[in-house]
């Protein structure tokens, strides 16, 4: 007995030294993205008891691979609604795996919501689709920002994010700050600064800064002087009345392949 | 007063013969049978993984090998250190060893590191495995993208498979598997040392396991207060106090997903994982030293 208190008094001594430095250590392994996932009542629905018990019993990661590959089978039957349940359970599960964020709002915010837009047979008024489709693209959007929230240094994540803006949203002043924050991140594609020229240049009000943006790119170089981008810019250098002397596209002194020169 | 007679007297000769004897049993035991069933999971989900995963093979791969490796090493930690004890018991090696110059404190340690040796073993065995499986999968993506893209495109994608499939930080997430794996089975010969049945060390080690992996929750409810009721939160408090946080151990899941592992954060880790390792021996020396064989 005596031996048992003994033993229950150093565990207790040496559980209140440890306590303090299990918090430290949760919150550095936190700041540096690790122990983020959360494990909500939908997030144990999807998985079953079982499941549940597994994800808390380190396997965490292996339950969202499962969860990832019955999203594929709801996939493959149209379930959308299904197949956003689980995605949204794996997501919660895997947070720091951007293909889980990229891939759940393309299905969603592509995929699902086109299908809504074409599915006539089950909703014959198109205002409703129309409804439909849009919830999709929310949902989508709201997985690529909540994605964001783990990975905020995701370059892939924000070029996404991007493009849903552009192609889904129509809202370029969006698309174009989103691109941006794409361009400034580690890994970032090439093309992402002259994605957000070209969305800026879409903005109302907004020509003379699209017109700096996608001047800058061009003075940097052959590599950047894309048809897209000096198209852009004579437009803008005729809309802005930009003075001969000062467009670059006119310049005598520009190097030679500009269509200038040409 | 001999000096083998001493509780704490160490001789790292005495303790290495009995920790290499420990692991000449536990291998003859056959243990190393598991990793055939190790095998059969890594290739059959490298083959599962081509047919049925939804756009995320090598990471599905990569999930799978590593969470079969974390299991697989605290199984044989938790199975071979259960039983240590128990059968030395059975068949009076213990008393043979014990009458010789050899104190308690040394047996137990050869024993530990016995296991230690083993589990040593097994998890470079499973990550040289582990890798080679991988290695052919990359082999076949790559294969498979020089099929369907043009050799423009073909260098930045096949760079982004490498990246996906090997990253250096594989290699001190396993670490921490074994050090997770160590410390499992410190605690189970704790446990071995207060039971009388390895039935029950087994079974008590199952359930602090699965209670080590919730156990940063009720820290963090007991440490944020709340509104819980008296007896839940002495319970709660209870919890956080007597069990490790095995949670903390387990950061392959975001390392195979590109996450970085800071140094100094693998360090406090490991040197945590140490701690408790250390603290949790001195504790089963300590019910060992006394207790009536």
């Amino acid at each position: 007995m005596r031996k048992a208190l003994c033993i229950l008094g150093l565990l207790a001594g040496f559980g209140c030294l440890k306590t303090a430095a299990e918090h430290y250590l949760l919150t550095v392994q936190r700041s540096a993205g690790f122990q983020l996932a959360t494990l909500s009542g939908q997030t144990r629905t999807q998985l079953g008891q079982t499941g549940f018990v597994a994800a808390l019993s380190g396997f965490r990661a292996l339950m969202a691979d499962l969860l990832w590959i019955r999203a594929g089978s709801a996939f493959d039957r149209t379930e959308w609604p299904r197949m956003q349940m689980l995605l949204h359970a794996a997501t919660q599960l895997q947070p720091r795996a951007v293909v889980f964020w990229e891939m759940a709002h393309f299905h969603m915010a592509y995929d699902a919501s086109h299908s809504m837009r074409l599915n006539v047979r089950q909703q014959p008024a198109a205002a409703l689709r129309r409804v439909a489709e849009l919830e999709y693209v929310q949902i989508g959007e709201d997985f690529l920002k909540a994605g964001l929230v783990f990975n905020p240094e995701s370059a892939t994540l924000w070029q996404r994010l991007g493009e849903l803006y552009s192609r889904r949203r129509d809202d370029p002043a969006r698309a174009s700050a989103a691109y941006a924050e794409a361009a400034r991140k580690p890994g970032a594609l090439g093309f992402l600064r002259r994605m957000a020229a070209y969305e800026l240049a879409k903005v109302p009000g907004k020509d003379r800064e699209a017109y700096e943006q996608l001047r800058s790119l061009y003075l940097e170089g052959e590599p950047q002087r894309l048809p897209n981008l000096v198209r852009l810019l004579r437009q803008l250098e005729e809309k802005l009345a930009v003075p001969e002397a000062e467009r670059v596209y006119t310049t005598p002194s520009a190097p030679s392949g500009t269509p200038a020169s040409r | 007063m001999n000096q083998a007679q001493n509780p704490l007297s160490l001789s790292l000769r005495r303790i290495w013969a009995l920790a290499h004897n420990t692991f000449l049993e536990l291998v003859r035991l056959k243990v190393f049978y598991f990793l055939l069933l190790f095998a059969f999971l890594i290739i059959g989900s490298s083959l599962f993984t081509v047919q049925f995963s939804f756009q995320n093979p090598l990471q599905v791969l990569k999930d799978v090998g590593l969470g079969a490796m974390s299991i697989f090493s605290w199984l044989l930690g938790l199975l071979c250190t259960a039983n240590l004890l128990p059968k030395d018991m059975e068949d009076r090696t213990l008393y043979t060893i014990l009458a010789k110059p050899v104190s308690r404190f040394e047996y137990l340690q050869g024993k530990l590191y016995g296991v230690f040796l083993l589990l040593g073993l097994s998890v470079l065995l499973m990550s040289l495995l582990f890798a080679g499986v991988l290695a052919i999968r990359e082999q076949q993506e790559i294969a498979e993208l020089a099929r369907n893209l043009s050799a423009e495109n073909l260098p930045a994608a096949v760079a982004e498979i490498r990246a996906a499939t090997f990253q250096m930080n594989l290699l001190p997430g396993v670490v921490l598997i074994l050090l997770k794996a160590m410390l499992c089975s410190t605690l189970t010969l704790l446990l071995s040392t207060l039971a009388t049945s390895s039935v029950f060390t087994v079974l008590t080690s199952v359930v602090v396991y699965l209670i080590g992996h919730v156990q940063g929750i009720a820290r963090e409810a007991w440490l944020a207060g709340g509104q819980a009721s008296p007896l839940l939160k002495v319970l709660i408090a209870g919890m956080a106090l007597a069990f490790p946080d095995l949670q903390l151990f387990n950061v392959v899941d975001e390392i195979a997903v590109g996450t970085a592992l800071p140094a100094l954060l693998f360090w406090q880790v490991a040197g945590f994982g140490g701690m408790y390792i250390l603290v949790y021996f001195l504790l089963a020396q300590l019910v060992f030293s006394t207790r009536e064989l």
